[in-house]
């Protein structure tokens, strides 16, 4: 019991356990999951704004070239209005500058393409173009190149269409393509330009420092648009604490700890609940099972009795009509003239005895037929065989059967029921009875025996009839087995429960040549006061 | 009437000496047997008696003792007694001519009563057969005339009504009172009665 209550806690421990850990598992892989969905979303809403900025930039670009490609120092002044308002407009757009590319010859300079600044906005910038020269003079015309700069600033750079040797320049100042408050502050914000860093932002807060960072989503992508190269990606540190709150999984222990260990209460409950209501069922089974024993075992008493009746009847009637002839007889005697006293006294005195024999014929059939609780004493077995074979003699002579009796010369005793050992008894004699009936055995024969063998009594019931039929022998002892035509197959089955209600036990077995034999074993009472 | 014997047949000792004892108090004279073969195997047809059997004996029961005393020719009276007296085996018991039927335990008046009956057949029974001995000493003729006297015919009616003379009739009548060994009328009408059986 104790044993089996602590394996179930145990149990119930693991499961708990358990149950924490796959929370934990759990909650984990969702938060990662969470934190790196908003990231990619975060990730792609900044690609969109940049790409969006950047293709701004070739707007501008395209209609600078544009208004540019004018007669060109008449529309020089609208060209600075325009390339100022677009400065006034985006802060981002840190310098535009319009050139002229002239190729460079003669000897006293190495050969190359010589960047003339035409006009520029915000003027006195230090941008020194003149290296990128000969890279933009080689750019196809129309189309926009990038180029690094310094202090987080990256050049646009697109040549007008020949024969105009115009060019337009763009410093684009990289920390301003995000508004400080597009950016995420949980997030480390890095923009390179062909692998060199252009901005590198670092996350503002990381969520509950001071637990290592077990996991870090990463967003990468490079900027659409006829600028490329240009990368962005955001990194999330993330520390356990913020994927494993610690409250929550605290929380959630203590409610699956208690419901654990209500459930656990529950179940042992429910576990005692059934025990006793199986044992009670048990109980009551039994209960209904002993009900049913002694109401067979009266039934069988009462029906043995109703064949018993008939002997019991003739032997009370006997002594009846030879007590009542006799005081008729008497009575006569006595209203003579001078009664002569001696016969008369004589026949009283007959009739006394012949009247107590009426007495015990009837107090015999009272506890044979009387339905009380079976009440095991030490009993001496010899006189309950001969109190059982003088019941049984006057019907047994009456079917013209001999009964024998060999008694074991000491006082043998076992624990049983008087009555029941008798109804046994009468069951097993009544059988023989049957079996000699039909039979053709001339001098019919019950024979019983009481023996004391290695502390066991035996007691045989034997018969020279037919014996029993080797497939009857197996199942003699089952309830319901007959094989007489109107018998209830109760007999038996009803003699072995009682005789093992005892500690006894009941074989059967065919005596080679000559009939059945039936033995009852009892365990042998030591010698003690007979109750 | 007492000069008849009782056969009582019961196994049960007790109850074959009490019922003696008490037959023994009305003056009748009582034989006793434990068991119907010893009956049969002692009994003498020139004893005649009552038979006063048990129903229920071991071996052979009284109805049998009755059918085997029937096929020896002894129809004396039987009267049984049995301890459970229940309607089949009294039914079976008159079919098979038992004279009376008693249960145990049977008071006296009642056992007497029946008896005196049983007696007072068994005398009728011995009355017809000494008649019929007698009477089948009779030719043909001799009883054909007796049985007109016993009827109250004059020997003058017989002659006429038989076509002979008279001295013929008075010839079979001296013959007919020889072997009789009576002439008396009243005596000749007792015998024919006894021998329809009426008596």
């Amino acid at each position: 019991m104790t044993k089996t209550t602590f394996t179930y806690w145990l149990a119930g421990v693991g499961l708990w356990l358990a149950a924490i850990l796959s929370f934990a598992f759990y909650t984990i892989e969702t938060t990662e999951q969470r934190l790196s969905d908003e990231l990619e979303a975060t990730g792609r809403t900044l690609h969109r704004l940049i790409s969006q900025r950047v293709a701004q930039h070739d707007a501008h670009m395209t209609s600078l070239i544009a208004v540019t490609s004018g007669a060109e120092p008449a529309r020089s002044g609208a060209v600075r209005q325009v390339m100022e308002s677009i400065t006034r407009f985006y802060p981002r757009i840190a310098w535009i500058v319009l050139v002229s590319l002239e190729s460079r010859e003669g000897s006293s300079t190495p050969p190359g393409t010589l960047i003339r600044r035409l006009l520029e906005v915000p003027d006195g910038e230090t941008e020194d173009l003149s290296p990128r020269g000969d890279a933009i003079a080689k750019q196809q015309p129309g189309r926009i190149s990038v180029y690094p700069s310094r202090n987080g600033r990256y050049l646009l750079a697109k040549r007008a269409q020949p024969p105009s040797a115009a060019a337009v320049v763009l410093a684009i100042d990289a920390r301003l393509l995000l508004e400080p408050e597009e950016r995420p502050p949980w997030a480390q914000l890095q923009l390179t330009l062909d692998g060199q860093s252009l901005l590198d932002l670092p996350t503002e807060t990381v969520e509950a420092s001071g637990l290592p960072l077990i996991a870090s989503p990463h967003f990468e992508s490079v900027i659409d648009g006829e600028s490329r190269r240009l990368t962005l990606s955001l990194d999330r540190p993330v520390s356990l604490a913020a994927l494993l709150p610690l409250k929550q999984l605290l929380g959630f222990a203590a409610a699956t700890g208690l419901a654990f260990f209500a459930i656990m209460f529950a179940l042992r409950q429910r576990q005692a609940a059934q025990i006793s209501q199986k044992t009670m069922q048990e109980a009551e089974a039994r209960a209904l099972l002993q009900e049913r024993e002694t109401l067979l075992a009266h039934a069988s008493r009462v029906n043995a009795m109703g064949e018993m009746a008939s002997g019991i009847a003739h032997e009370l009637t006997q002594p009846l009509t030879a007590v009542l002839s006799r005081s008729q007889a008497a009575l006569r005697l006595a209203s003579a003239d001078n009664p002569d006293i001696r016969p008369i006294a004589d026949a009283l005195e007959i009739n006394v005895r012949e009247a107590k024999r009426a007495g015990e014929m009837l107090k015999r059939m009272r506890d044979y037929a009387s339905n009380r609780a079976p009440k095991p004493v030490t009993s001496a077995i010899n006189a309950i065989v001969t109190e059982i074979v003088a019941l049984t003699l006057a019907d047994l002579r009456q079917r013209g059967i001999t009964l024998e009796c060999s008694l074991a010369p000491e006082p043998i005793r076992a624990m049983v029921d008087a009555i029941e050992l008798e109804q046994v008894l009468h069951n097993l004699i009544r059988n023989a009875a049957d079996a000699l009936e039909g039979a053709e055995t001339l001098a019919k024969l019950i024979r019983i025996e009481t023996e004391a063998v290695n502390g066991e009594i035996q007691i045989v019931v034997g018969d020279n009839g037919p014996g029993i039929a080797p497939d009857a022998l197996q199942k003699l002892f089952h309830p319901f087995f007959t094989t007489k035509p109107e018998g209830m197959g109760l007999g038996l089955s009803l003699c072995a429960t009682l005789v093992e209600r005892v500690d006894g036990r009941i074989e059967a077995a065919n005596i080679p040549g000559s009939g059945a034999s039936f033995t009852i074993f009892l365990p042998a009472a030591q010698a003690q006061e007979i109750a | 009437m007492s000069q008849h014997r009782v056969y009582l047949i019961d196994d049960d000792e007790a109850v074959r000496e009490a019922i003696a004892f008490l037959l023994g108090t009305y003056g009748v004279n009582v034989e006793t047997f434990g068991d119907p073969r010893t009956f049969l195997a002692h009994i003498n047809a020139d004893k005649p008696g009552c038979i006063l059997v048990d129903l229920r004996m071991p071996l052979v029961s009284g109805l049998q003792l009755h059918a085997q005393l029937t096929g020896r020719g002894i129809d004396w009276p039987t009267i049984m007694i049995t301890g459970h007296g229940d309607v089949v085996a009294c039914r079976r018991a008159f079919k098979a001519g038992i004279h009376d039927f008693l249960t145990k335990p049977v008071d006296g008046e009642v056992l007497m009563e029946a008896l005196q009956q049983a007696f007072a057949r068994l005398d009728a029974l011995l009355e017809r057969r000494e008649a019929r001995s007698q009477l089948a000493r009779l030719t043909e003729r001799e009883r054909q005339v007796l049985d007109m006297v016993a009827g109250g015919w004059a020997s003058k009616e017989i002659a006429a009504a038989l076509g002979v003379s008279a001295r013929t009739i008075d010839a079979h009548r001296a013959k007919i009172a020889e072997k009789l060994n009576t002439s008396s009328v009243a005596e000749f009408v007792r015998l024919t009665l006894a021998d329809k059986g009426s008596a």
